[in-house]
């Protein structure tokens, strides 16, 4: 068959397109960039744009390792050429390291040629249909990847196969709870006291808690209360492309 | 098939968003997914149900149609029998998945194949209308004007 499928039109150069959203860090009360999400959106003018169906599609194709590494060099060729004072967070299944068993050595590559120094680099893992998660292979890419610099973080905690025992296997620096857990959480006290116990959890095991999905200022709000101080949601900045993020002070606007 | 083709199959009603702007559809017409492998039938199909009223999604895949109905919303599934050559019965399976995800989407299978057999095991599934194709589009534009009586 000669007809292109979706999977094709993700791979071809400029298939996948990358945003980035700030994840913010409120020290003595201001509003401070921690680090910068890399989000991959699928081809323009396909459904695919739009993450969900972007990724359902992937991991039905079980395509996760090829779209995984097309997405990690998209962004690392942009953000080549982006101010170096801040530090980016890219996303990648745990699939991929565990069927990529070399992953540790060709990523290593790949930052080290773009000049991107690792301690910049926090690789976010997300663990959504890996029904056996656990391997030596995820585990040595783990410890490579720890060695070399780069940061661990566990992406959607709390929902799915992103649990308690990945976190011991991970010792992630960072844990990204979900958002389902975290939105409307400021008037949802039951939410709000699973996420502080999850904070006092954090903290005992030297682990950074990351809210996603604020999105009002009644949850911001909560948040704070219980110690909760990394956030990213539309509340502070949407998904945008770099040369928005950076050629139009728009971090300046929001955060100064 | 040029790479273009696809594109503007894709894009033929939608309009191309940059990067940087999230995409989210404002559908107020009747919405269908068309899935069919064959990129010169779907382009005619979308075309002609476009400027019929409907909005339109074409999917050339199994898991291209899955993802779209799991994170999408469809008054009708207009699905061809088979995907990846004579014999394929991923319509059958796209039936099944829409009743299990998906149970207010309706269901049109399209078959080069028909038989009573295979009539009754799409209906058994829960498909509203098995046609032979070919087909005229005028008359699954009919079909679909009456399955989407009352929709958005």
């Amino acid at each position: 068959m000669s007809d292109i499928t979706l999977l094709d039109m993700i791979l071809e150069p400029g298939g996948i397109g990358i945003l980035f959203q700030p994840i913010v860090e409120i020290i003595d009360d201001k509003k401070t960039i921690h680090s910068l999400e890399c989000l991959a959106r699928g081809p323009v003018g396909t459904n695919a744009e739009m993450p969900n169906v972007l990724f359902d599609y992937v991991r039905r194709k079980n395509e996760e390792v090829i779209v995984d590494q097309t997405c990690l060099t998209t962004a690392i060729k942009i953000i080549k050429d982006l101010p170096s004072t801040f530090d980016y967070s890219l996303n990648l299944h745990t699939r991929t390291l565990k069927e990529m068993p070399d992953f540790h050595s060709w990523f290593i590559e790949q930052i080290k040629r773009a000049d991107i120094s690792p301690g910049r680099i926090v690789l976010e893992l997300t663990a959504v249909n890996d029904v056996n998660i656990h391997s030596d292979e995820l585990k040595e890419n783990i410890e490579r990847l720890r060695d070399a610099g780069v940061r661990i973080a566990l992406d959607d905690f709390g929902v799915k196969q992103s649990n308690f025992m990945l976190i011991m296997d991970l010792q992630p620096h960072l844990l990204w709870l979900d958002r389902q857990i975290v939105t409307g959480c400021g008037k949802d006290p039951k939410k709000l006291f699973v996420i502080e116990t999850l904070q006092n959890f954090a903290d005992k095991i030297g682990t950074c808690l990351i809210a996603k999905g604020v999105e009002e200022e009644t949850d911001y709000q909560a948040l704070r209360q219980i110690g909760v101080n990394i956030m990213q949601g539309f509340l502070f900045a949407p998904p945008l492309a770099g040369e928005m993020l950076f050629e139009t002070s728009y971090l300046q606007d929001c955060f100064v | 098939m040029s790479l273009k083709i696809r594109f503007f199959v894709q894009s033929l009603d939608n309009q191309c968003f940059p990067h940087h702007i999230a995409v989210g559809k404002m559908k107020t017409k009747p919405n269908i997914l068309i899935v069919e492998d064959e990129q010169t039938i779907s382009f005619a199909m979308k075309s002609y149900f476009s400027v019929s009223g409907f909005e339109v999604d074409c999917a050339m895949e199994l898991e291209e149609a899955q993802a779209f109905l799991s994170n999408l919303s469809y008054s009708v599934v207009v699905a061809d029998l088979c995907l990846t050559g004579i014999g394929s019965e991923e319509g059958l399976e796209i039936i099944t998945f829409v009743r299990q995800n998906c149970p207010k989407t309706k269901i049109v299978l399209l078959t080069a194949y028909k038989t009573a057999a295979l009539e009754f095991e799409a209906r058994r599934r829960g498909a509203n209308f098995v046609l032979s194709k070919p087909q005229p589009l005028v008359i699954i534009k009919d079909i679909l004007n009456e399955l989407t009586i009352g929709a958005n």
